[in-house]
């Protein structure tokens, strides 16, 4: 190891971390809430798929949705019957748009979301709701747990694009106001699956 | 944009007679501290999330040379390409060269105070290209040809009204509701964006270059930098060279103190981390990516005295909370940085000459030291500047004799006395007939819009010595 590196090894143990009190999940949703996004919470993958069957009939419009074996597990489960489904990569985005999350972090509210075969990150970024899944189990307590488990599950090779998305589109540049949905969704809704 | 710093008195004489701006800067001043001071009440560690983050910058200035080629190395590792540059014009011809290259005609771009400090805008549209910027602010700003006024909220100064008139001027798109905020952020976001969808190039900065992974730390609560790296097919990232971290943790160490100073946020809406083009499997992303260093000066200022400069993260937090930027604005600063990391920067990196007021916009009330998430000696390096300047001798003739007459009074106990005691009375004379001060040339702009505080029967001085007298008698001064 090079003076440097002894350096900031020496550097790097003295980094901080911020305490995440209570209970990691409650804490995610409560943090994630105060940035503007909605939360809910389901007890398992068929609570999973009767909950976006009720989001869909209420949105009124087709669902895009991301290429995910998990995903596609839970909307093939029977239940109430789904609007049309597009694949991500079909078209233009637009309207309601389903994906998952790989993990999030309860110091921040934050959903990590990448880019894959059949999940563009234009998805993201481009529809007007975004519905992102995440297993309860997966929820960490802060940012140091993220990328640590963003080093176990990747290695070096992290893919090309990693966003943590926190809240739904927002500017506070005309007149200091709160706004949602400049650019990107409106509404930002974390489904947490648990069991 | 037009430098303007060699100006600053006269500018700031306009801010101050603007009474639509007054308000808001109020607002802005009083507004961004307090949700500063909420965010920070909220994190009990945020001193030790400052002394890491200025520890681990510290420690990226002491490497900076091994840490710029680690980047680099990984850059092109993953299919990118690095340049440098080493002042503002070789930045723009680089661009304009990329651009070039990939026959790109429409631009969009990400807020980025690199590309305000080397005036990329004018450079490429002065080649032809249609450049949009899609940050609501830099957007407001762009239709309505003005500099920015705040290095977070370039609109800031910009009243709800003013905005809804420019958009109706701007948008051919008839009779409708501009009311409220939400009606005109809806309607930024259907004119911009079949812009998104139809660019050939964006154009983003980098809060962040993470050496270990060659990727950029973007953080936006729009999403419109994201859109502007995942939609073109050419991603140019441009970035100060002291924007390098060692790892992605300590991207998050400076994102924690960056969100909280900014805008009082826990976190940013949007925080990603691009590296690279796209790869064979994934549906979009840019077929080319490229990361354009800047030097401008920053060599220059991290071997001297000033290279705690280069610690800055731009979150504004000395804007926010500097009286002089509260009162006459960003603009009259003259330049791409305003408050108090501008009138350190500005000097730096367009001469000293040129901004010969800016470290004198200065009250050395500490604040903006205090409030410093990188804990920059702002009022120290100002005091800096001003001496560099006195030693250059360009310092106003006006100036040097009022501070020489100061120090000839300061030498001499008995002038200095009698000196103040003569300007307690007549400031008690001026204090009890306001008008007379208002028709006293040198005084008179001063005198408006506000009142002279009545002074104290005597003197400091003087009352020191009667309390010491009374005592013993003994400690006169």
């Amino acid at each position: 190891m090079n003076a440097r590196d002894s350096a900031y090894a020496a550097l790097a143990a003295t980094r901080p971390r911020v305490h995440v009190p209570g209970n990691v999940v409650e804490h995610f949703i409560t943090r994630l809430r105060a940035q503007g996004g909605q939360c809910s919470r389901v007890d398992d993958e068929p609570g999973g798929r009767a909950w976006i069957a009720a989001l869909a009939r209420e949105d009124g419009s087709s669902m895009l949705t991301a290429k995910d074996a998990w995903l596609e597990r839970i909307l093939a489960l029977p239940g109430p019957a789904l609007p049309v489904l597009r694949a991500a990569g079909e078209g233009p985005v637009k309207g309601l748009a389903i994906t998952t999350a790989i993990a999030a972090v309860a110091e921040t509210g934050s959903l990590l979301l990448h880019p894959r075969a059949g999940t563009p990150m234009a998805l993201n970024f481009l529809c007007d709701r975004l519905v992102v899944l995440v297993r309860a189990a997966d929820v960490l307590p802060n940012l140091e747990d993220l990328w640590a488990r963003v080093r176990r599950e990747f290695g070096s090779d992290t893919p090309r694009a990693l966003s943590l998305v926190s809240g739904p589109s927002s500017s506070g540049d005309i007149g200091m106001q709160f706004a949602t949905g400049v650019h990107g969704p409106i509404e930002l809704h974390a489904l947490i699956v648990s069991g | 944009m037009q430098h303007t710093s060699e100006h600053f008195v006269q500018n700031s004489r306009i801010a101050l007679a603007d009474a639509q701006l007054k308000p808001v800067l109020g607002a802005v001043t009083t507004f961004l501290p307090a949700l500063r001071q909420k965010a920070i009440d909220q994190t009990p560690e945020f001193e030790a999330l400052r002394d890491y983050a200025v520890a681990m910058k510290d420690h990226v200035l002491d490497h900076l040379e091994t840490y710029l080629a680690d980047f680099e190395r990984a850059v092109q590792a993953r299919g990118g390409a690095v340049h440098h540059a080493a002042g503002a014009e070789d930045l723009n011809r680089i661009v304009l060269a990329l651009c070039a290259g990939a026959d790109v005609r429409k631009v969009i771009k990400g807020k980025s105070m690199v590309g305000e400090e080397t005036n990329l805008n004018d450079a490429l549209q002065g080649a032809g290209l249609e450049v949009l910027e899609t940050d609501l602010g830099e957007y407001i700003i762009q239709q309505a040809g003005e500099p920015p006024s705040h290095i977070i909220g370039p609109a800031l100064h910009k009243s709800k009204a003013q905005v809804a008139e420019l958009f109706r001027q701007k948008h051919d798109l008839g009779e409708r509701n501009l009311d409220d905020v939400p009606q005109m952020v809806r309607e930024a976001r259907q004119m911009l964006r079949e812009r998104f969808l139809s660019a050939d190039a964006g154009i983003t900065g980098a809060n962040a270059l993470v050496a270990e992974n060659g990727s950029i730390m973007l953080v936006t609560n729009e999403g419109n930098g994201d859109l502007c790296s995942i939609l073109p097919r050419l991603h140019i990232v441009i970035a100060g060279i002291e924007k390098l971290v060692p790892t992605v943790e300590d991207a998050s160490a400076l994102h924690r103190v960056l969100c909280r100073s900014a805008t009082g946020q826990i976190t940013s809406a949007y925080t990603t981390f691009y590296s690279g083009p796209r790869r064979a499997e994934e549906p979009d992303g840019p077929v080319a990516f490229h990361v354009i260093l800047l030097d401008n000066g920053r060599r220059a200022m991290r071997a001297g005295k000033y290279r705690s400069m280069l610690r800055c993260i731009r979150c504004g937090a000395c804007l926010n909370h500097c009286p002089v930027y509260r009162h006459v604005g960003g603009h009259a600063y003259g330049w791409v940085y305003p408050g108090p990391m501008g009138s350190v920067l500005t000097p730096l990196m367009t001469g000293l000459e040129r901004a010969v007021e800016l470290p004198n916009a200065c009250t050395a009330c500490g604040r903006c030291e205090e409030t410093c998430p990188m804990r920059i000696p702002l009022p120290e390096h100002l005091r800096q500047l001003r001496d560099d300047a006195a030693t250059a001798g360009i310092t106003p003739r006006a100036w040097r004799l009022g501070i020489g007459a100061a120090m000839t009074a300061f030498r001499w106990p008995w002038l200095y006395r009698a000196s103040s005691g003569l300007a307690r009375s007549a400031v008690a004379f001026l204090g009890r007939h306001p008008g007379v001060l208002r028709r006293v040339p040198v005084l008179r702009g001063w005198a408006q819009g506000r009142a002279l505080p009545a002074p104290q029967a005597e003197t400091f001085m003087g009352r020191w010595q009667r309390r010491q007298h009374g005592k013993s008698g003994e400690h006169r001064l």
